[in-house]
């Protein structure tokens, strides 16, 4: 396994803008260019989702396998926001996709984004737009906070 | 005439340049905003401002490296203004610049184009 990217800290706005625009300078001969392009979209929808929703640091890990890759984000959160990933983990992943387009056009034109300012289509599109799958655990460590953790796995094309 | 009017580019968002002597409304760059409500927002009142007086057919080119989803329900919300403009009888279309290879981007402008009915051109970049 090679860590292609790692970053641990609180994120800001320009802080993701900074750690997407490294991970699209990413020069691996194992990684075409097609595959870090999808790869960089769902690593800026997932640091997208841990901005809206982290209460304090993140983790972050980009791994090269043999077999694929595994982005990773950890984060603290809500009980409410921490439910609300696994609510749309499960979702992205019960739909085929033919569901997933209809379900994402209809998210698309809804005329609303959320509480948080966000458009609530990140992992949906993340399943759409790849082959790979997506995880979520949770554990409470707090009575109001729970450890977030979001796991997107590719195979290698 | 109204000036031609720069929206400088950050970290995190494009470049909006609105220039009435040629219609030509650009957005160029990465779309990433913390607060993407407020930055459409803007961008949707700055794109109506200057709709209202331009005197040639707009042109909504968009040429962004990456984008987040919420910028694309974002991009959806403001080509859905403008479409609602075009009713009065001003002339639009939209142009989505990408990169050669990129054919990812192609899903987006066919979910867009789903909702949206202004003509939409797709131009590749070598």
């Amino acid at each position: 396994m090679k860590s292609v990217v790692q970053f641990e800290g609180v994120l800001n706005g320009e802080l993701r803008g900074n750690l997407i625009s490294v991970l699209n300078a990413v020069e691996a001969p194992e990684i075409s260019k097609t595959e870090l392009k999808k790869l960089c979209g769902v690593a800026l929808e997932m640091l997208d989702n841990a901005q809206r929703y982290a209460n304090g640091m993140i983790t972050f890990k980009w791994d090269l396998l043999d077999h694929g890759y595994t982005i990773q984000v950890v984060n603290n959160a809500s009980p409410e926001d921490a439910l609300r990933l696994i609510a749309a983990v499960n979702r992205a992943n019960a739909l085929n996709m033919v569901q997933l387009k209809a379900t994402l056009l209809q998210d698309l034109t809804n005329g609303e984004f959320g509480v948080k300012g966000g458009a609530g289509m990140g992992l949906m599109q993340i399943a759409y737009r790849t082959n790979g799958t997506l995880e979520a655990n949770i554990e409470q460590i707090e009575h109001t906070l729970y450890r977030c953790e979001s796991t997107f796995n590719l195979k290698r094309a | 005439m109204t000036p031609l009017f720069e929206l400088p580019p950050t970290s995190e968002t494009p470049l909006i340049r609105i220039d009435p002597s040629t219609g030509l409304f650009l957005m160029k760059g990465i779309c990433i905003p913390e607060d993407t409500p407020g930055f459409f927002g803007k961008v949707m009142t700055l794109y109506t401002e200057a709709i209202e007086k331009l005197t040639l057919p707009a042109v909504f080119r968009f040429e962004l490296r990456y984008f987040n989803s919420s910028s694309l329900k974002g991009i959806y919300m403001l080509m859905k203004k403008m479409e609602n403009s075009s009713k009065d009888g001003n002339e639009m279309r939209i142009e989505w610049v990408m990169d050669g290879d990129d054919d990812d981007l192609i899903e987006y402008t066919d979910l867009l184009s789903s909702g949206i009915c202004l003509p939409m051109t797709l131009i590749r970049t070598s």
